[in-house]
């Protein structure tokens, strides 16, 4: 069964072609890493799946539900963890949480919060304005966020960046929990980290897919010079 | 683009001759207008029609916006901001003979009437059109957000009329084709006249799209070869 | 019904950061103090009363200032990102616009219904729309203008955070749209800040009526339609 499905997408920024031919699926449950230079498309692509750009033309299934057709059905299912927290600065942590959880018509909405709350080890500073929280705490209470909805798809956008280290260890904590009955698309920079959680890992270069294997098959030295090659050649 | 350019040479021509043969109508057959303001009325000949070709272009606009937002082909915003910009051409014509008009007549170059006032703020409103446009990178974003004001200002336009009509005391109706005053000729002349306006923006809207496209064109083959 | 929880909850969470943070809504009343001297210095008011161009005055007042508020109400979603985690959740793109429009238009009348009383005092000698049969009308126009006010302004802000003029494109895009109503809610508020009402003025007032229920109505669903188009995804 696949979860994502990918057929000939193309994303125009005007007369710029930013994704060029763009053909993938995701099985459910797999694990996909992106990697590729500044600039490549990375998070255009993650931004078109996610729901909050158009591709210019192309088809997009996401859970069983066709990009464009009906939004709100696909944006139910998936959740997003970027390197923008997504928190508003003056609301408490619960409030955040219980913001949006009720958009999303979460079901048990306090329960699930402080849940979550336990998981990313924020309990004691729930009713603390999210201002006063350190940059890896933001983050811990990001990934809460995103996973409120209980969403069977997670885009992780470059998530470990400007982590500190207990932060990452929630972050994998968290991923290993949950792996088993998710599916995830990871934009990274980070080679070891992204090639180590992977069942997947992809590569693109100037809007293109330039490699996309599955982990067993790829051999690591040979998969690094290609990406190294690929950064290199962008700079 | 065939079609569209021999389209462009038969108004363009048509226009011509409907502009000489208005001219020669205004000043040479129609009869002097002797009950109210005498010479200057000939001026309405032009006037008039270029305030109607002023209107068609903004209704372009608000067309050509929602077909874009609609179908999401740029082409559709080309169009879009061409008539948006004959408009305004069209309507700088428009209150440059009416600001002559009414020194003339009324010896000030300015007053607050209703037509003089909504045109200012339709100037105005599109002129923030072209604001808005120059302040947006992507071309998607800055099609999306001018098509929205594309739309919303055309709603604008009506209830401006509609609102300074009703609210200040509208100056009498200078001429009107249903006056009885109104000769044959004088009619013919003015249709004559609205028909070379209406010509003469059918052309250049042809003309302003063609260029827009195959700018757009050179710029794609010089991305292509790597210029 | 989920929409209407959707848009009460965008709508309580803008009230409470308004609340905590204070940020527009202090801006915004000295910003109409302000103005209110920029009134004395251009009309000495102190020898003169003011009420022939009250209406006016007022609304001169309150649309830059609703100006200024209006502008900062979405630097909250864009610079911590929000706005995005707002266009991720599952919720109809007009319950957004609905949702933020009816937070501004309660911030800019919570500010006015305080520097009314205050506009009274400074410039009116004899405030004639302190009875009931002049106050009701005077609330009623005041209301429908704000909602104007807030409706477009609140689109026209979503497009200006997304350029690179930001906050100019507001007042420059938003003054033209709301053209229309300006003349009607003078008419309505000069009209009852005077004396006795003539017949022609009644007339005038019942057009301006008349025009702003016909505006409030079509921009906003006009606006509300395109809003999602708009925003895109």
């Amino acid at each position: 069964m696949r979860e994502i499905e990918v057929n000939n997408l193309n994303k125009y920024f005007g007369r710029r072609q930013v994704l060029k031919q763009i053909n993938f699926s995701v099985k459910k449950g797999a694990f996909l890493s992106i990697f590729g230079p500044n600039g490549a498309g990375k998070t255009t692509l993650v931004k078109i799946l996610s729901t909050l750009e158009r591709p210019t033309d192309g088809q997009v299934t996401i859970a069983g539900a066709v990009l464009g057709q009906d939004p709100t059905q696909i944006r139910k299912r998936i959740g997003l963890i970027s390197h923008s927290p997504l928190l508003y600065l003056d609301l408490t942590a619960y409030e955040n949480l219980e913001f949006y959880g009720t958009l999303y018509g979460v079901a048990g909405l306090k329960e699930r919060a402080e849940f979550l709350l336990d998981q990313v080890e924020l309990t004691h500073r729930r009713h603390d304005l999210v201002r006063t929280f350190s940059k890896g705490m933001q983050q811990r209470l990001a990934i809460a966020r995103a996973l409120m909805h209980q969403p069977s798809i997670l885009f992780l956008d470059e998530p470990y960046s400007g982590l500190d280290p207990h932060a990452v260890d929630i972050l994998d904590g968290l991923i290993d929990s949950i792996r088993a009955d998710h599916t995830f698309v990871m934009v990274s920079h980070n080679l070891d980290k992204g090639l180590s959680l992977c069942s997947d890992a992809m590569i693109i270069e100037a809007g293109r897919i330039i490699f996309h294997e599955d982990k067993k098959d790829i051999d690591v030295d040979e998969f690094q010079q290609v990406y190294r090659r690929s950064v290199r050649g962008e700079m | 683009m065939a079609l569209r350019m021999r389209l462009f040479y038969a108004l363009a021509a048509l226009s011509a001759v409907l502009t000489v043969a208005g001219l020669v109508g205004a000043f040479y057959i129609t009869p002097l207008e002797v009950k109210q303001i005498g010479f200057t009325q000939k001026i309405f000949y032009f006037h008039v029609p270029m305030a109607s070709t002023s209107g068609v272009a903004f209704g372009v606009t608000l067309v050509a916006s929602i077909a874009y937002l609609i179908t999401r082909d740029l082409k559709w915003d080309t169009w879009a901001y061409v008539g948006a910009e004959l408009g305004l051409i069209f309507g700088s014509a428009l209150m440059t003979m009416g600001i002559i008009w009414t020194r003339s007549t009324w010896g000030v170059w300015w007053t607050w009437d209703p037509r003089l006032t909504s045109y200012l703020v339709v100037m105005l409103l599109y002129g923030a059109y072209f604001v808005l446009r120059s302040s947006v990178e992507g071309a998607a974003e800055r099609a999306r957000y001018s098509a929205s004001i594309g739309i919303l200002g055309y709603i604008t336009v009506v209830f401006t009329m509609i609102s300074t009509r009703i609210l200040r005391t509208a100056h009498p109706v200078v001429f009107s084709l249903k006056d009885p005053g109104v000769t044959p000729d004088m009619f013919y002349t003015f249709m004559v006249a609205m028909w070379s306006a209406f010509a003469l923006f059918g052309a250049f809207l042809l003309a302003k799209v063609t260029i827009e496209n195959l700018t757009e064109e050179i710029a794609n083959l010089k991305d292509e070869i790597g210029g | 019904m989920l929409p209407l929880r959707q848009l009460w909850v965008i709508l309580k969470k803008d009230i409470l950061l308004e609340l905590r943070t204070k940020e527009m809504i202090l801006s915004m009343f000295i910003f109409v103090l302000l103005t209110m001297l920029v009134f004395d210095a251009a009309f000495m008011a102190d020898k003169n009363d003011l009420t022939t161009f009250g209406g006016g005055l007022l609304w001169l007042a309150f649309i830059f200032m609703s100006f200024l508020g209006l502008n900062r109400s979405f630097v909250h979603e864009k610079d911590e990102g929000c706005f995005d985690g707002l266009l991720l959740s599952p919720i109809d793109r007009s319950i957004i616009y609905v949702a933020k429009m009816l937070g501004n238009l309660i911030l800019i009348s919570v500010v006015e219904a305080a520097a009314i009383p205050i506009f009274t005092i400074f410039f009116i000698r004899y405030p004639y729309y302190a009875h009931w049969d002049h106050l009701w009308p005077f609330v009623v126009g005041v209301v429908l203008g704000n909602f104007a006010i807030a409706g477009v302004g609140t689109f026209v802000a979503t497009l200006a955070i997304n350029t690179k003029r930001r906050e100019q494109l507001l007042p420059i895009l938003g003054f033209p749209l709301l053209y229309p109503v300006m003349g009607p809610i003078v008419i309505i508020s000069g009209t009852m800040m005077g004396g006795k009402i003539g017949a022609l003025a009644a007339k005038q007032v019942a057009g301006s009526m008349q025009i702003l229920v016909a505006y409030d109505i079509v921009f906003f669903v006009a606006m509300a339609m395109i809003y999602d188009m708009v925003l895109g995804e």
